[in-house]
């Protein structure tokens, strides 16, 4: 449920109702609709909820066996001033929030690694993919991308170059530049190369924030929590049935594509 | 489940220290292909008054305004919900603007289909300041809402 429909890319018609690991589809409140009586089911808002309410109470109308429906014809425009500083502190509060739900929903005393899933169209419909879940002392859940990478390595390196043999500062030192290439690269414009640099160094600012937020989060929840960043690929166009046109009664999701989120 | 010939729907929107944005939104509201049967405001405890605002849209709109002194956005959605009494909830901000048909797109799946119990729809963005910040949000965020295709690209 960390995820936003950011990442994911919805489609017209109904989204799974389970989730992969925490990771779960929902629908921000700026443009949101509830069946009373599904309300009722669920519990309404949760008022622990810093950020994230919205995804929270999409998780809760889902487990009620309800369907969630998206329909994109349906429209609203959000006025916003962008500034550098906004999208800074707004995402750190995303992700300070969301270590709440990870610690709602997740399993506890489990140390779980998430990563983008790169297999074209398969895998699951947010195109993320648990690749380990261990049982741990310590609660916590670990997004792997070139960004963590990139910075393990420069930790990596800083040690090694500190205190360690310099070996191990020249091979961080290596391993953070080939990750700054993954992170940094497939973005890149060469025709727009003034532009592309800027808009890496905001979605750096972003991601960190994002992820500053999440491991502040995380402590406050008494768990370790990375949280996931932006993608450093273009998504690749998923797979997927076509969406039908329009509800019919008493129509069902047929096949949950994802596994259930984990109970409580 | 029986299905009401009917069903009554409501909007929720929680508002805060801006009464101009949300003037705009009720202007959006007012025009619905779909009139909403009812429009609940909770102001989460402003500073500023909403008084013009709701003095203006009384007469164009089924409004209902209450006051949450509780602070937080989850509790003053709460108090929403607790004040609607519409079968379908609809949510949406005050920094806001709803197409015309936005009502009758949001409430008609909840029509076909019983089981339906939450209707998402699109977030499109407008900036009233524009740069390379609004491209990165655009890109990354709000423009991916149901637009894989053009995702693609």
């Amino acid at each position: 449920m960390i995820i936003d429909i950011t990442k994911c890319g919805y489609r017209r018609g109904y989204l799974p109702r389970g989730g992969v690991g925490v990771f779960h589809a929902f629908f921000p409140t700026a443009n949101a609709a509830f069946r009373r009586d599904a309300l009722r089911a669920a519990g309404g808002f949760d008022p622990r909820c810093a950020t994230g309410e919205d995804i929270d109470l999409c998780i809760r109308v889902a487990r009620a066996d309800y369907e969630l429906w998206f329909e994109p014809a349906a429209r609203v425009t959000h006025f916003h001033r962008y500034t550098l500083r906004g999208l800074a502190r707004q995402w750190f509060h995303y992700g300070y929030g969301h270590a709440y739900l990870f610690r709602k929903y997740g399993p506890r005393r489990r140390l779980e690694f998430f990563r983008y899933d790169r297999s074209e169209g398969g895998g699951n419909p947010f195109g993320i993919a648990r690749v380990l879940s261990i049982p741990s002392p310590v609660t916590g859940m670990v997004f792997l991308s070139p960004y963590h990478a990139l910075h393990l390595c420069l930790v990596l390196a800083l040690l090694g170059f500190a205190a360690g043999p310099a070996a191990v500062g020249w091979a961080g030192l290596a391993g953070a530049l080939a990750f700054a290439a993954r992170y940094f690269g497939p973005r890149f414009d060469r025709a727009r190369p003034g532009r592309s640099a800027a808009l890496a160094g905001i979605r750096y600012l972003a991601d960190s924030a994002y992820v500053l937020g999440g491991l502040l989060g995380g402590l406050g929840q008494g768990m370790l929590f990375l949280e996931a960043t932006f993608r450093t690929e273009k998504r690749t166009r998923q797979a997927r049935a076509a969406s039908p046109a329009e509800p019919r009664s008493d129509e069902r999701l047929e096949t949950p594509a994802a596994e259930s989120v984990d109970a409580a | 489940m029986t299905r009401p010939s009917r069903l009554r729907a409501s909007v929720v929107v929680v508002t805060k220290n801006r009464p101009g944005m949300l003037a705009g939104l009720l202007a959006s509201l007012a025009t619905q292909s779909l009139a909403p049967d009812e429009v609940v405001v909770v102001d989460n405890d402003s500073a500023l008054s909403y008084d013009a605002v709701f003095h203006e849209y009384r007469d164009r709109l089924p409004l209902r305004t209450v006051v949450e002194r509780i602070p937080g956005i989850p509790a003053a959605r709460n108090r929403g919900i607790a004040e609607a009494t519409g079968d379908v909830i609809l949510f949406t901000d005050d920094d806001c603007r709803v197409e015309p048909d936005w009502v009758e797109r949001m409430v008609r799946p909840f029509y076909l289909n019983p089981h339906i119990g939450a209707v998402g729809g699109e977030i499109l963005s407008e900036s009233r300041v524009g740069g390379l910040v609004e491209e990165f949000c655009v890109e990354e965020t709000l423009m991916r809402m149901g637009r894989p295709d053009e995702d693609a690209a």
